[in-house]
């Protein structure tokens, strides 16, 4: 399992991740989750590792070779795409006689800045096994392992934030999430989609620094908490 | 919903049971639509109970039914001379694992029971045990493999958001007031997290055993003043949180 976060504040949109995937005896911190797939679009995936990450190669492999414009028709494709990438490892992964799969057991996020319609940041999720598009409306989007994310950042969000902002919440819910959850771990993944930059994978270094900035606001929510219970 | 919320919380001299329940209707009794809710809470001995949770959605119908049916059984157990809250817990194993045909257990909900209480041998402390629809034995019955939780005990649907905030500020070492104020601020938290989508329910009903207290159902003034008391905290933070603007130091 995983976490998955996408948030749309005023100068622009954060994807967020972690990179822990767990089988039923062991877990590895080596999933690739995020993908860019034009300047100003990036997929993500989780749930289910291989076909999650066969989906979002494929997008951007079609992408790039019929030059698809716009964010609509790139949320379109995907549909068709994310469907035949796991119908394709259904057929090939020999699960036992019976087992059905969880709706939602693979899942995609499409986020980027439609500069071709509508001049705004958006987000489309879908979930298997149709893997219909949905429209996110809302600001924010937490999804898979999402209770304690969507606890921290219900604290602390704003809809006014700007993307280093947006960033550096993003960032704290992945880590709070990880300090209980078990399921969600190892490095986080981080990307910002911006009119200017557009679609920027966040470095290691980067992402370094926003973990050693929230230490000061988890000490301080900490005590702020322990004060206030106890007054 | 309802009883999708729920808690075991250990303080310094008791313990609390907690579950979520819908607002009681005008005449003060808390009813699904002509049924009346059966409580979530058995009472077993003066100074132990089990306490049900549901962690995944399931038909209200059938939640009752199971709630009738197994606390049916649990009220047949004879518990004289039993003092030890494993042995308890083994009783009700032993029980609940007969009530259910071996042609009902694959078609059993995902749901438990907590047995909760006082312990007086081997040693004198508060204990926890959790029984599982889906904690077998080799012989496939259901709640067979008791768990003992030496912390707070947090099931339904919102467990992670309950261990978040355990984390982050429960204290063994609470006494009975901020126990109850944590309960609250627990639910508040998890409320705004999922009691929009109905999942929830607004109210909570809390039992208790202590070192001076039989088991008894909270009163109702000591819930609006810990829910009060939570309501503040649970505001003062939202506003030091967002003033800080995702930026450091609250």
């Amino acid at each position: 399992m995983s976490l998955a976060i996408a948030l749309r504040g005023y100068t622009g949109l954060v994807l967020a991740a972690d990179s822990r995937a767990t089988g039923p005896t062991s877990s590895e911190d080596t999933s690739e989750k995020f993908l860019q797939i034009n300047r100003d679009t990036g997929v993500l995936t989780f749930g289910l590792k291989d076909p999650g990450y066969s989906g979002i190669t494929k997008l951007v492999e079609v992408t790039k070779a019929q030059r698809f414009e716009s964010f609509a028709r790139i949320t379109t494709e995907g549909q068709a795409i994310f469907t035949a990438e796991y119908q394709r490892w259904l057929a090939g992964a020999n699960l036992p006689a019976g087992q059905v799969l969880q709706q939602g057991s693979v899942a995609f996020l499409v986020g980027g800045y439609d500069a071709v319609h509508s001049n705004q940041f958006k987000v489309t999720s879908y979930n298997s096994p149709d893997f219909a598009p949905v429209k996110v409306e809302m600001p924010k989007l937490l999804a898979a392992r999402w209770h304690i994310a969507e606890a921290v950042t219900a604290l602390f969000f704003y809809p006014e934030m700007t993307v280093n902002q947006l960033a550096s919440l993003a960032v704290l819910a992945v880590m709070e999430t990880m300090s209980i959850d078990p399921t969600v771990g190892g490095p986080i993944q981080l990307a910002t989609i911006t009119w200017h930059q557009g679609f920027r994978k966040v470095t290691e270094d980067e992402i370094l620094k926003y973990i050693e900035g929230n230490q000061s606001t988890i000490v301080g929510l900490n005590r702020a908490l322990n004060q206030l219970i106890g007054e | 919903m309802f009883y999708n919320f729920t808690a075991a919380v250990r303080y310094k001299d008791g313990l609390l049971g907690v579950v979520d329940c819908p607002l009681p209707s005008p005449d003060g009794v808390v009813r699904l639509g002509a049924a009346a809710l059966p409580s979530a809470f058995v009472r077993l001995t003066n100074t132990a109970f089990a306490g049900f949770h549901f962690d995944v959605p399931i038909d209200p119908g059938v939640k009752i039914a199971l709630l009738n049916r197994c606390s049916a059984a649990l009220r047949q157990i004879d518990f004289t001379a039993i003092t030890s809250i494993n042995d308890i817990a083994a009783r009700c194993s032993g029980q609940l694992a007969a009530l259910i045909p071996a042609n009902e257990v694959q078609t059993l909900p995902v749901f438990g029971i907590m047995v909760v209480g006082l312990s007086t041998s081997p040693v004198r402390d508060f204990g926890i045990v959790g029984l599982h629809s889906y904690r077998r034995d080799a012989a496939n019955r259901p709640f067979t493999v008791p768990m003992n939780f030496p912390g707070n005990v947090f099931g339904g649907m919102v467990p992670l958001i309950a261990q978040f905030l355990d984390a982050k500020v429960f204290s063994r070492y609470f006494d009975r007031v901020h126990a109850l104020r944590f309960v609250y601020l627990m639910h508040a938290m998890s409320y705004r997290a999922l009691g929009i989508q109905g999942l929830i329910a607004p109210e909570l009903s809390i039992v208790e055993v202590s070192e001076t207290t039989d088991f008894t159902e909270v009163p109702r003034s000591d819930l609006t003043t810990a829910r009060s008391a939570a309501a503040t905290v649970f505001q003062k933070i939202d506003l030091a949180c967002k003033a800080l603007g995702g930026g450091p130091a609250v």
